[in-house]
């Protein structure tokens, strides 16, 4: 995978638009389904996969094959457009989604499923991926970014390291507590329902 | 080395599972451990394709097709050359200024006024870097992605 994707980036920036469009083809399901995770909301995941692209267009001539793969270097571009787009939209989705609203008669309902049992709509894997997609939803930014990174795209350490610009070390302290929270979540909805 | 429970557990987190086979093999506890990280895992790992909506998907690959990607970057180019005219630049105006301190100038005008085009003709080198780049069209797909 590294030395095609290698190869492809090396024509890539050289201005080769068939050798882009393949790099576009092997990592858009990838790229857009971190980006419906991280940004929990598929309208806005939608507009950043777009930017995205167009980052890596305009930016593939400053690719360094010699600093990391491509792919950290992708999801390097993918992760900071995604904390752009956070820090511009200043509050917070997830936690707007997460707070009550009212429904214009006086009651307060919940936009996203409630963590109960509703065995009409959901299977219980989904409901347990709803409850997990929550809990991912409150971790600490970096904590999620690298959690996804490795548990949901597969990157080794050194690439979340170079995706996040962060020590290899970091990268791992942030993961185990990312995913030991997410765990602990996990558990305490099993005891509840 | 045994791997003591926190370790092995440390390492579940991490997703470097292969590091504790034998100590799970032997402990019952952080066997279900083990089971409990893997449910967070492969529940994140389930989403880890998901295709972009189709009119997306072809916004994005038109928008590749029409520009070709960016070669080398130019700016570093520009600003290496706007620099080096620059540092030009300052030398001539401060040996100009030298002269003219002097009294050199009274008593060579043809000579202060080449060493003033030079100079003006510097100034004008070096600004134009930036000329370029402010004038240089944004991509239309950048421009659709602002609006």
């Amino acid at each position: 995978m590294d030395d095609l994707d290698r190869s492809l980036a090396r024509k890539a920036r050289s201005g080769n638009r068939r050798a882009l469009a393949s790099l576009y083809e092997r990592y858009r399901s990838r790229v857009f389904g971190y980006l419906v995770k991280e940004m929990r909301d598929r309208g806005t995941a939608e507009d950043v996969f777009q930017e995205v692209w167009m980052k890596v267009m305009q930016g593939i001539g400053s690719y360094d094959a010699a600093r990391g793969p491509f792919r950290a270097w992708l999801f390097r571009v993918a992760a900071n457009a995604a904390v752009d787009r956070q820090r511009r939209d200043a509050v917070r989705l997830g936690d707007e989604l997460d707070a009550p609203v009212e429904n214009g008669e006086g009651r307060r309902v919940d936009l996203l499923p409630s963590d109960g049992p509703d065995p009409e709509r959901l299977s219980a894997s989904h409901e347990a991926g709803v409850a997990l997609g929550r809990r991912l939803g409150k971790l600490e930014a970096r904590q999620r970014t690298a959690v996804l990174l490795r548990h949901q795209q597969g990157l080794a350490y050194a690439e979340i390291a170079h995706a996040m610009a962060i020590p290899e070390g970091t990268a791992k302290t942030l993961v185990h507590r990312g995913v030991a929270a997410l765990r602990r979540a996990m558990s305490a909805r099993e005891r509840l329902s | 080395m045994t791997t003591s429970c926190d370790q092995a557990r440390q390492a579940l987190a991490l997703g470097l599972d292969e590091s504790v086979e034998s100590h799970l093999r032997e402990c019952a506890a952080c066997r279900l451990e083990a089971a409990r990280i893997g449910q967070v895992v492969r529940s994140l790992a389930e989403s880890a394709e998901v295709a972009p909506p189709a009119a997306l998907d072809a916004r994005v690959r038109r928008n590749l097709a029409a520009s070709p990607p960016s070669a080398q970057p130019l700016p570093s180019l520009v600003t290496a050359s706007g620099l080096a005219i620059a540092a030009y630049a300052s030398i001539v105006c401060g040996v100009g200024i030298w002269l003219a301190s002097s009294g050199f100038a009274e008593t060579a005008p043809p000579l202060m006024a080449a060493i003033a085009v030079s100079y003006l003709a510097a100034c004008a080198a070096a600004s134009l870097p930036l000329l370029i780049k402010r004038t240089r069209p944004a991509p239309a797909e950048l421009q659709e992605v602002r609006s």
